[in-house]
């Protein structure tokens, strides 16, 4: 028998098999020890970051309804729809078009080229209603995908934008009710946490954590739906009957402040902000000032008699001019009246009377009444975008004497509408003014939050604003019949101003404006009009006073102002 | 030596055995694990144990038949196998992108993996007695006769990973059987300088999988596969998530989780420590399957335990390189843990013989 393998040659060879799978093992546990303790830390947290879901789920934010429960404001559902043209066989897209066109209002040729084609994704239309997106939904069709998101509905349309403001796509609040209460409306929003699975759905056993939302606070403003109506309306055909492109109306409750309408025009639908134009946004009541013109007489008068200057039968002598400083003003109607009571320079607006009082206060003690009354400062109303109007005083290196004279009339100082609103209801008010607000109450979850009213301080005396409300009653009684509204005791005052231009004052234009309350023993309702460059009508008397008129009639039914008789005693009611 | 029973019951491997029942009871609990979340795999693992049982006791029966009976009728196994194989090609169901599987009842059969055992049988029988001789070339020919036709029938399937673990198992029972090195040497130079044909012959399947390791941004689908095991892995760090908490597994971003990628849930749940833990365990079976080939009474025993050893060791090293991303992507289980009765059945019954070799020796 021959010599076969040597055992010790077998032996070795296994050994060397032996080492061979050694030095595999080797090779492994090398390179565990590279993924497992070298790189652990970056793949673990690769695999954290893929496994982990976080889908926020979206607060509803909170609606705001009118003083008389009317939705103004609330979130709504919507639904967008896009397509998926490569699951869409191109043959089934004219007969798909034919079906959508008609419910998204779009062209059905657009339809057709969108539909067809291998695109994995495209977006068709959005903002569509539940009726819709549920008809869509029910054919099931294969490709056509639906997706809900919250978005804003404004139930009034443009009519109460002034005061809502808008929200944006990004869901924040801006200007009016909606800006100023942004925080509170918004609420928190909530998240869906948990596995992801690869196939991007849950996993069927995995952890999954329901973080719910918290809605925002409802909304109750002092804003009385009806009387928007009546303010909106009465706007619109006096825009139209005087041919003026812009306006306001501001009806407020004068004991408290509180709003009751606001209406400016013109204005845009806040579900359509995209398109309006961008200095629509503000609203004019609070962000845009003007020069009041005579409707400030009452400002000075107030300050003069309140000061003790002058009393409502104090004379004047008018010449039909008065100078100060070099400056020299004149009557609106270029003439002399002689002597005239305070009563009359109220009722006949004379600026020369305005003058004579406010040089007669001084500039430190007319300045501060002005300052009282709540001018060149921010009213702290909650409506976003407030500016402070702006108010020379002497010594901030602006004014000169002669605008003591002329700001008297209200020229060459600039309020905004709200302003000259809230001073006028402070005489309304037995002379104490009143922070204006809109909102009534608010309900969240930490639960009902009431608005006091809240007063800012007295501004003249009891005694001085009831004169002062009697040289109003009888200005309008007397001078602007226009203003009347039957059944009630009118006090206001008309005023006409001039617009500002580089250089002086525009030579035609003028903004025509009315400023009353009634009754006015015992005031229920302050309202001003605002009627900006009417081409039909020059003066406030004949442009905004019927206006005014008009308003506070229908007003005063909406809200059941109990009339009172022509010599001031209130008349019972049914 | 470990002598438990003397007499009629075979002296076993009592180690060997502990280490396999160790390794399929823990690669069980990893199965469950592994598809505990996936409701398509849902009674995967009720069948893998039965067929873990049915392996052990397939194990045990044959431990107790004397190993030369079985090599004894090598011709005949070997024939069966290529029948088998044949089967396949005729009447086989096609899964996963290979025709590699036979229906019987409500189970598949896979051929190729009995034929790895059958082979080492065939080659133990061919080159075990001539191992009292000097080596001559023709062993050589005649031995890669034998690789070559069931290598070409699972080639034909296709299966280029069992035909490599076919190769490799011809190769390390000729080493040890005492071909002269020479012989190798010049095998593996034929070997390289026929690889540029052997590339161009293969499927682009293949060619793909090899390509994807070297450049893994040339496929991005199997480059995914093997990134999600890597972040698997790593995530597992030292201790691992934990038992059923492997993010990677039960999230499914595991592919192939409970078979090719089943080391991947390892490392990730249990960490390095378990990793290193399995690996020790499969290195402990295959050293005692050599030191069993070591103490064999005779040739065909020694190179029977030696296939055996090749079996195991080489599918562990080609599965977890794959799952740690050195190498391609190829189907080869993780021995006794992933799904797959025929795998199991035929891992068992190669203990099984090398155990009757075991008890048989001098």
């Amino acid at each position: 028998m021959s010599k076969g393998v040597e055992r010790s040659v077998v032996w070795a060879r296994l050994r060397w098999l032996a080492g061979v799978l050694g030095v595999f093992g080797l090779v492994l546990v090398a390179q565990l020890v590279r993924w497992q303790l070298v790189d652990s830390a970056d793949l673990s947290e690769v695999a954290r970051r893929t496994h982990n879901r976080r889908e926020t789920l979206d607060a509803r934010r909170g609606t705001v309804y009118s003083t008389d429960g009317r939705v103004l404001s609330t979130d709504v559902y919507t639904y967008s729809l896009s397509a998926s043209p490569a699951v869409i066989e191109d043959a089934k897209a004219p007969e798909l078009a034919d079906r959508l066109f008609p419910l998204l209002g779009l062209s059905r040729d657009g339809l057709i080229t969108a539909l067809s084609g291998d695109a994995v994704w495209q977006p068709l239309a959005d903002g569509l209603s539940i009726d819709v997106a549920d008809q869509i939904a029910g054919w099931e069709q294969p490709g056509l995908y639906l997706e809900a998101r919250l978005s804003r509905a404004y139930p009034d349309g443009s009519i109460s934008e002034p005061v809502l403001g808008f929200v944006s796509q990004a869901r924040d609040g801006y200007y009016g009710v909606e800006g100023y209460y942004d925080g509170v409306l918004t609420g928190a929003p909530g998240a869906w946490l948990g596995d992801m699975a690869l196939s991007g759905q849950d996993a069927p056993f995995g952890r999954q954590v329901l973080e719910p939302p918290e809605d925002g606070a409802d909304l109750y403003l002092t804003l009385d739906s009806r009387v928007q109506y009546v303010l909106w309306r009465e706007l619109s055909s006096a825009l139209e009957y005087y041919q003026a492109p812009s306006g306001t109306i501001i009806a407020m409750h004068p004991r408290t402040a509180a709003i009751l309408g606001i209406v400016t025009l013109p204005t845009y639908d806040p579900s359509e902000y995209g398109q309006a134009d961008p200095s629509l946004y503000e609203d004019p009541v609070v962000s845009h000032e003007w020069e009041p013109g005579s409707v400030f007489k009452v400002i000075t008068m107030a300050a003069g008699l309140d000061a003790g200057v002058v009393t409502p039968e104090s004379t004047f002598d008018d010449t039909g001019i008065f100078e100060l400083a070099g400056a020299t003003i004149r009557n609106w109607d270029r003439e002399a009246h002689g002597t005239v009571t305070m009563k009359e320079i109220l009722g006949l607006s004379l600026n020369t009377g305005a003058s004579f009082v406010s040089t007669s206060l001084g500039a430190d003690r007319f300045y501060d009444y002005l300052s009282a009354f709540g001018f060149g400062q921010l009213l702290g109303v909650d409506l976003q975008a407030e500016a402070r109007g702006s108010m020379k005083r002497p010594g901030d290196g602006r004014w000169y004497e002669a605008d003591l004279a002329t700001n008297a009339f209200g020229q060459g100082i600039a309020v905004t509408p709200l302003q000259m609103l809230a001073a006028v209801c402070a005489v309304a008010n037995d002379g104490v003014l009143m922070q204006p607000y809109i909102v009534e109450h608010r309900v969240g979850r930490d639960g009902v939050s009431e608005t006091e009213p809240k007063a800012v301080r007295q501004v003249i005396s009891p005694e001085t604003a009831d004169a002062l409300t009697r040289m109003m009653v009888d200005a309008v009684r007397d001078e602007t019949e226009a203003a009347t509204v039957p059944g009630y005791d009118v006090a206001g005052k008309t005023g006409t101003s001039q617009i500002p231009i580089p250089g002086g004052y525009h030579p035609s234009d003028i903004i025509a404006s009315f400023v009353g309350f009634f009754p006015a023993d015992d005031p229920q309702l302050c309202i001003l009009v605002k009627i900006d460059r009417p081409q039909a009508g020059q003066w406030g008397s004949e442009v905004a006073a019927p206006v005014f008129s008009k308003v506070a009639s229908q007003v005063a039914v909406l809200l059941g102002i109990e009339p009172s008789s022509a010599d001031g005693t209130r008349v019972a009611s049914q | 030596m470990y002598r438990t029973h003397r007499g009629t019951w075979p002296r076993f491997d009592v180690p060997l055995f502990l280490a396999t029942v160790l390794v399929a009871v823990f690669g069980l609990a990893m199965v469950r694990s592994a598809v505990g979340t996936s409701v398509g795999l849902q009674g995967s693992v009720e069948r893998q144990a039965v067929f873990l049982v049915l392996g052990l006791v397939v194990s045990l029966v044959v431990a107790t038949v004397d190993y030369r009976l079985i090599t004894g009728s090598a011709v005949i196994l070997y024939g069966l196998g290529l029948a088998g194989l044949l089967a396949v090609l005729v009447i086989g169901a096609i899964q996963h992108g290979g025709q590699r599987w036979i229906p019987i009842g409500g189970f598949t059969y896979q051929p190729s993996e009995t034929m790895k055992i059958v082979l080492a049988v065939a080659l133990a029988q061919y080159l075990g007695p001539r191992m009292a001789e000097p080596w001559r070339f023709r062993y050589l020919v005649f031995s890669g006769v034998i690789l070559a036709v069931p290598v070409l029938l699972i080639y034909a399937q296709p299966d280029l990973g069992t035909a490599i673990v076919l190769l490799v198992v011809w190769a390390v029972v000729i080493f040890v059987a005492g071909v002269k090195m020479w012989h190798l040497g010049v095998l593996a130079l034929a070997g390289l300088a026929v690889s540029p044909l052997i590339w161009l012959q293969l499927e682009p399947y293949m060619q793909d999988r090899v390509l994807t390791l070297l450049q893994p941004d040339s496929n991005p689908d199997a480059a995914f596969i093997s990134e999600q095991a890597l972040i698997a892995i790593g995530a597992g760090s030292i201790w691992g998530q934990g038992y059923g908490a492997g993010s990677q597994s039960q999230l499914h971003f595991l592919r192939v989780r409970h078979t090719d990628f089943i080391f991947s849930v390892i490392g990730e749940e249990l960490g390095f420590v378990g990793s290193v833990l399995v690996l020790a365990l499969v290195a402990f079976i295959c050293l005692r399957l050599l030191r069993i080939a070591q103490g064999a009474p005779d040739g065909a025993g020694r190179l029977l335990a030696t296939g055996v050893a090749a079996i195991i060791g080489f599918q562990t090293v080609v599965n977890v390189g794959m799952n740690l991303g050195v190498l391609p992507v190829t189907g080869l289980p993780l021995p006794f843990i992933s799904v797959g009765g025929s795998a199991v059945l035929a891992q068992f019954l190669g203990i099984g013989l090398a155990q009757s070799v075991a008890a048989r020796r001098t």
